[in-house]
């Protein structure tokens, strides 16, 4: 049963104009796939850093017949995702759920579910730094330039020097990739084990910037190119090994500390990819 | 007789509070090198800067040849002439902070050229960038280390290098040997005219010495505040100087 939202609020907490001007924006994001497109954000009752972004879009978009799932690094039992869904419970009276398959709206803070997602849903990412030439570059209208000009020699350099140094491509999280062949894009921090989900995905996947005021998106079935060289070629690491609670030889595994002796378990981060497993594991791993 | 590479004509830039350049010509063709002196504040520099596409002129025009078409850079798209600037034209700085990143390695600061003209080999980038460091007297073996921990002179050359990896038909050098001690700049400067030969590159180098000038050009402009008070020749304008200013410039470097 959904819960009744609190009347002193609108419909997800913003009023309409509001929410008409962040579906503007994300209609437009939508448009020019890949591109920052500025809005004016709105004070959440939430710090900076903890989603103020997502949660606009979320509140732009959740609808009376959405069921909404929160996740922050996988799981959706955090502070942060647990407060954001009785947020939307209480302003929205918004059904809620942790099956990913159940969900037709889901909020994430640094991952993407390990289950495929489908045409019916939204993916709303949580993104601190929506620039990924913020990096390089600390003058924001010569960053412009660089994306109207798909300038990203840059970018390019920096996996070059991990390249010359390490002898591989290091970036672990937030790995730039190119939407559509287009503009170069912050995936958010996800691991770039996560990239390849952002490629051709059925699902829309927009992105909210709060304190840097930007949103972005990638349509579904767009193709998203991580850089890299024909000669090292994009490669993401998975911590080696299988899940120590389902078995899962091939989701993300978080590692966590058993005892003081620096002894480490690794579970998958997406808890409830993870339960689902073990409540019916498949054939290969009880084998 | 080969057509010239870079054109300017009549080109004018004032700034808002006063004198940068003004209605300066300028033709140089293939392998020719021609050298600008001239007092700070001359406009040497506004005349680089314009030529080198980072300032609209106010008046005139600057044309670069590619592929046997004349273009202007100024009228053409932001997004044409970025890509004509980076396939055609190179500069180096007096200062190597403006011309190399002191945050990436030497290797890096000379492949970076290369990746932002679309090369995607890492392989092929790196030796590149391992060949054109060899080419300015840069040890392989240094590639990695960051710019920061090399002398003015290294330095100098490493901005060479970059300035050159991508062969561009035009290099515009500003005070390329300012800053360093007497034998550091012959050294460089013997380097530089040997690679511009090599390549047969068209370039313009700015400075204040008459020396350098000599060396390296075979024609020279003098400007003083903003205009060309004389061109021609080297040798002709460092004997036979007619402008009282080239006269007093002349005699005093010459004199004793």
């Amino acid at each position: 049963m959904s819960p009744q939202p609190e009347l002193a609020y609108n419909h997800a907490y913003l009023d309409e104009a509001t929410k008409r001007m962040l579906r503007r924006t994300l209609l437009k994001a939508v448009a020019i796939p890949g591109y920052q497109v500025p809005f004016a954000a709105r004070e959440m009752p939430l710090p900076y850093g903890w989603g103020t972004g997502g949660i606009q879009l979320t509140a732009a978009l959740i609808g009376r017949s959405d069921v909404l799932k929160v996740i922050d690094q996988g799981d959706d039992h955090s502070t942060n995702a647990v407060s954001i869904r009785r947020f939307f419970e209480r302003t929205a009276g918004a059904a809620t759920t942790t099956r990913a398959s159940a969900a037709t709206l889901i909020q994430t803070r640094h991952r993407i579910p390990e289950t495929p997602l489908t045409e019916r849903q939204i993916l709303v990412y949580q993104v601190p730094r929506p620039d990924p030439l913020r990096v390089l570059e600390d003058d924001a209208e010569q960053r412009a330039r660089m994306h109207a000009h798909g300038d990203y020699g840059r970018m390019r350099l920096m996996l070059y020097e991990q390249i010359a140094r390490s002898g591989r491509i290091t970036q672990p999280y937030n790995y730039p990739a190119l939407v559509d062949g287009g503009y170069l894009m912050s995936p958010s921090p996800i691991p770039a084990f996560d990239n390849h989900k952002l490629d051709n995905n059925a699902a829309l996947q927009v992105f909210g910037a709060g304190r840097e005021q930007r949103i972005y998106a990638i349509p579904p079935y767009t193709r998203v190119a991580s850089l890299d060289f024909i000669d090292y070629s994009f490669a993401p690491e998975r911590p080696p090994g299988h899940c120590s609670r389902c078995g899962s030889p091939a989701s993300y595994l978080d590692a966590l500390a058993i005892d003081d002796d620096g002894n480490r378990e690794y579970v998958c981060s997406d808890t409830d990819y993870c339960q689902r497993r073990q409540a019916a594991p498949p054939k290969e791993a009880r084998s | 007789m080969t057509e010239p590479i870079l054109q300017l004509e009549s080109m004018t830039h004032e700034y808002p509070g006063g004198l940068g350049c003004r209605a300066v010509d300028l033709a140089i063709h293939p392998g020719e090198i021609i050298a600008i002196v001239g007092e700070s504040g001359a406009g040497k520099s506004t005349l680089l800067d314009c030529a080198s596409g980072r300032l609209a002129p106010t008046g005139g025009r600057v044309l670069l040849r590619r592929d046997e078409q004349l273009l202007d850079l100024y009228t053409i798209s932001s997004d044409e002439r970025q890509a004509l600037l980076r396939s055609c034209l190179a500069r180096i700085h007096q200062n190597p902070r403006d011309g190399i990143r002191f945050g990436i390695s030497a290797g890096g600061n000379v492949a970076e050229p290369l990746l932002a003209a679309g090369e995607r080999h890492y392989g092929a980038v790196r030796e590149q960038a391992l060949e054109w460091l060899e080419r300015v007297e840069i040890d392989r073996a240094r590639a990695d280390d960051p710019p920061e921990q090399f002398s003015g002179g290294m330095q100098q050359r490493v901005q060479i290098a970059r300035a050159l990896v991508t062969r561009p038909a035009v290099l515009l050098a500003d005070e390329p040997t300012g800053g360093l001690d007497v034998s550091v700049q012959a050294t460089l400067i013997e380097l530089l005219r040997k690679l511009v030969r090599d390549h047969q590159i068209a370039m313009v180098v700015v400075t204040h010495d008459l020396a350098v000038a000599r060396y390296l050009a075979s024609r020279m402009l003098v400007m003083r505040a903003g205009r060309v008070v004389e061109a021609g020749l080297t040798d002709q304008v460092l004997h036979d100087p007619q402008h009282p200013y080239s006269q007093s410039l002349v005699a005093s470097v010459l004199r004793g």
